[in-house]
């Protein structure tokens, strides 16, 4: 697999210790460029023309929620083709199905190591280069 | 343990601190509103989300407890459940435990709590919530265990290692299987999906949940990476922001004697173009100095928002506590005052709220038999006036009984009959103030301390404020709380009296006067002045301050400074009135602030050391004991 270290990664989560972690492993994993927004609307805004390659989301936020977030990329012309992780901690079965039908590309389950995470986005990116 | 490590912890604590200050009075609201989806949610996301973190950082404790907890959450969220007394004192004890988690993870005690029975104390709860059973006896059982947290905080063991060093410790011997499993999910690219892969989706989704309920991944190699701060706030070390003000007061010493050297010269020399280049940089500099003071001042402003987020949850606990009825309403939560106000008015605000619930409110019955509503009101009131911060804590009570508090003062030898025959309806009122007054020993699962409103006073006169009672009989009593904005820095008024220069702060002085020995009357042994046909007690300085060189009788004029705080005013008689300036307090060490009215200490732009006095302390022995 040849991952493009290089891409911009947006990190969406409401909790900034959340959204440092998820940084500090994803720079492990070897990602220079990684940015964060507090919640889907803010994520937006910034994605908006904003070359992200990636995106890894929180679910449960205020505003705008990671599943809100999705359906509105999905929808966006300029946006749609993101593939994008979502965080999850109490993985529900309809939920992940939800979230499945409106395009997410994989789902991770708090928490996590960076091994774990390594592993999903390997299986998103080889799944899109296919 | 790494630094990136132990910052991510601390910045944990922080945030999961916030997020639960911030759900607290929502539970108080929800339970007097009622259900609010929208309020759930809030509460629900922010318990999940610390439950997350928590995860990562492998505070296994915190896990649980915040699970249970959110289990609740959910159910009441879904309308599974009603919300009820029970429930909601089980979700608050779950914050309370958490709180304590989260403070021994601060202090580094390595105390390690048990919440087993918490947790199962919540899952009790639920279950008897689902079953629709009123759970009679949930409520002991919970303030059982939960009442005596002192007890838990026992010294860790020898076997209960500190939670974060496990948090590296715990090796990854186990984490290649779950792995492997935990990305066992296949999933197609979007949007078609057949439902035999979202069956299968799911059910590893149930596999894996079930497997991280059990064993909880180490986060080890968080970290180690790159420092990376979030773009928008910048957490930073009280310490550091200290530093920056203290230098800062010291910039404003030294402007203050530039100006001072740079009028000398300009005098001197006003025919020296130079010197006139010396006064406008000086004066740019006096700008500039005092557009960094603020700054810095503000850096350190916070919402008082802070402080009050605990207080529904206060009243809800004192007032069922005996047996009322109260809401709280209060405004003006946005207002931001200086760090050292939040971090000691909380206790103040507490008190005056316990005095408010226990005196002031009437009991329902008595309430509806004098026609007013049944439920008791209290409202807190916070807002800007000029430079200062104004606090008012107001109850729609009985007021406060003005004989009543005489014949108790006199009781217990506070004051003597005749002391008492003489009083003004406000120094009466100050009684509640005195050390030795409240024999209501208040609150010692708050404050932990056996404490009375005197401590009220104390604490806000450190703060270099006041506090007046406004009050009247079945119509209520307010508590006004007046705080300059700033502690560090303030205007003064330079006064001279028997050769020594003195710090008088600007903010209470109403005016100066120039007055002929003719002025003064004589009431009943009290020098009196009449300003604008209002009399006013004057007192002179130098006798307040005790400082022998009795005042200087030859000079037929005096200068006096009218104090006026809150509804109290009294001049204070000096020989000279210096001028204006701006001083930074330097507190000083061994002096006893209360008995010697003394603030602080400056040194003045001529670089002199001056006393700065506190008037606030004068006005209350002063006009304790004034007879008019």
């Amino acid at each position: 697999m040849n991952l493009d270290l290089k891409m911009k990664v947006l990190v969406v989560d409401d909790f900034s210790t959340m959204r440092r972690i998820v940084k500090n492993l994803l720079k492990q994993i070897g990602f220079v460029s990684v940015d964060e927004a507090e919640d889907g609307a803010q994520a937006l805004t910034k994605l908006k023309g904003g070359d992200y390659g990636f995106i890894v989301s929180d679910w449960n936020m205020p505003n705008m929620d990671g599943l809100s977030m999705l359906k509105k990329i999905r929808e966006d012309d300029e946006l749609k083709e993101i593939p994008i992780l979502m965080v999850t901690a109490e993985a529900e079965k309809e939920k992940v199905i939800t979230a499945i039908q409106a395009g997410v590309n994989n789902y991770i389950v708090k928490p996590f190591t960076g091994e774990v995470l390594k592993e999903k986005i390997d299986k998103i990116f080889d799944k899109i280069n296919v | 343990m790494s630094d990136e490590m132990e910052e991510i912890i601390s910045e944990f604590i922080t945030e999961a601190e916030e997020s639960l200050d911030k759900i607290e009075p929502l539970f108080v609201e929800l339970e007097q509103k009622g259900e609010d989806k929208d309020m759930l949610d809030d509460i629900f996301r922010s318990m999940h989300t610390i439950k997350g973190a928590a995860g990562f950082l492998n505070f296994q404790s915190i896990v649980d407890v915040a699970h249970s907890s959110e289990n609740l959450m959910k159910k009441l969220r879904d309308g599974d459940i009603p919300l009820s007394t029970h429930v909601m004192d089980a979700i608050l004890k779950s914050i309370d435990m958490l709180r304590l988690l989260l403070s021994n993870l601060k202090d580094k005690n390595g105390v390690e709590e048990d919440v087993a029975p918490l947790v199962s104390e919540l899952e009790n709860v639920l279950i008897r919530a689902l079953n629709g059973n009123p759970v009679p006896d949930s409520n002991d059982v919970i303030s059982e265990q939960t009442e005596s947290p002192a007890e838990s905080i026992s010294p860790a063991t020898e076997e209960s290692a500190p939670l974060m060093e496990s948090a590296i410790v715990q090796g990854p011997e186990d984490s290649a299987c779950t792995s492997e499993q935990e990305n066992s999910a296949e999933i197609q690219t979007p949007p078609q999906v057949t439902e035999q892969e979202i069956e299968e989706l799911a059910k590893s989704v149930q596999a894996q949940d079930n497997r991280n309920s059990e064993k909880q991944q180490p986060s080890k190699d968080l970290g180690q990476n790159l420092k990376d701060k979030s773009a928008q706030n910048l957490r930073v070390d009280v310490e550091r922001i200290d530093k920056v003000m203290d230098l800062a007061g010291e910039v404003v010493l030294v402007r203050n004697r530039l100006l001072n050297i740079s009028n000398y010269f300009d005098q001197m020399y006003s025919s020296d173009p130079k010197s006139e280049t010396l006064m406008e940089t000086v004066s740019f500099l006096d700008r500039v100095t005092s557009d960094m003071q603020l700054a810095v001042m503000k850096i350190r402003m916070q919402p008082i928002k802070k402080v009050l987020s605990k207080f529904p949850r206060l009243v809800r606990d004192m007032s069922a506590g005996v047996n009322k009825d109260v809401d709280l309403l209060i405004s003006g939560e946005g207002t931001e005052v200086d760090k050292t106000v939040i971090e000691n008015i909380g206790d103040p605000l507490t008190h005056i709220l316990r005095n408010s619930i226990d005196h002031g409110l009437e009991s329902s019955e008595e309430r509806i038999a004098k026609g007013k509503p049944a439920r008791g009101k209290i409202e807190i009131n916070i807002f800007q006036k000029g430079n200062q911060i104004v606090i008012e804590i107001s109850d729609d009570g009985k007021g406060l009984d003005l004989d009543k508090l005489k014949s108790k003062a006199i009781e217990k030898g506070l004051i003597s009959k005749e002391d008492a025959s003489k009083m003004t309806n406000d120094a009466i009122t100050e009684i509640i103030f005195m050390p030795g007054f409240s024999t209501k020993e208040f609150a010692t699962e708050l404050s932990g301390r056996g404490v009375g409103m005197d401590v009220v006073k104390t604490n806000i006169s450190q703060l270099n404020g006041y506090v007046e009672i406004i009050t009247e009989k079945n119509v209520g009593t307010t508590f006004r709380i007046c705080i300059p904005l700033t502690l560090a820095i303030i205007q003064a008024l330079m006064v001279e009296v028997g050769g020594i220069k003195y710090a008088i702060p600007l903010s209470p002085i109403e005016e100066t006067m120039k007055i002929s020995e003719n002025d003064i009357d004589n009431i009943s042994g009290q020098n009196v002045i009449v300003i604008r046909d209002k009399v006013c007690p004057l007192f002179e300085l130098n006798t307040i301050l005790e400082t022998g060189s009795s005042a200087n009788g030859s000079s037929a004029y005096k200068y006096i400074i009218v104090i006026s705080l809150g509804d109290k005013k009294f001049c204070i008689a000096v020989d000279k009135l210096v001028g204006q300036e701006e001083v930074v307090i330097k507190n000083l060490k061994g002096v006893d602030t209360n008995s010697s009215y003394v603030l602080g200490a400056t040194i003045t732009g001529d670089g002199k050391v001056v006393f700065i006095l506190d008037v606030t302390g004068m006005s209350r022995q002063l006009i304790g004991t004034a007879k008019v």
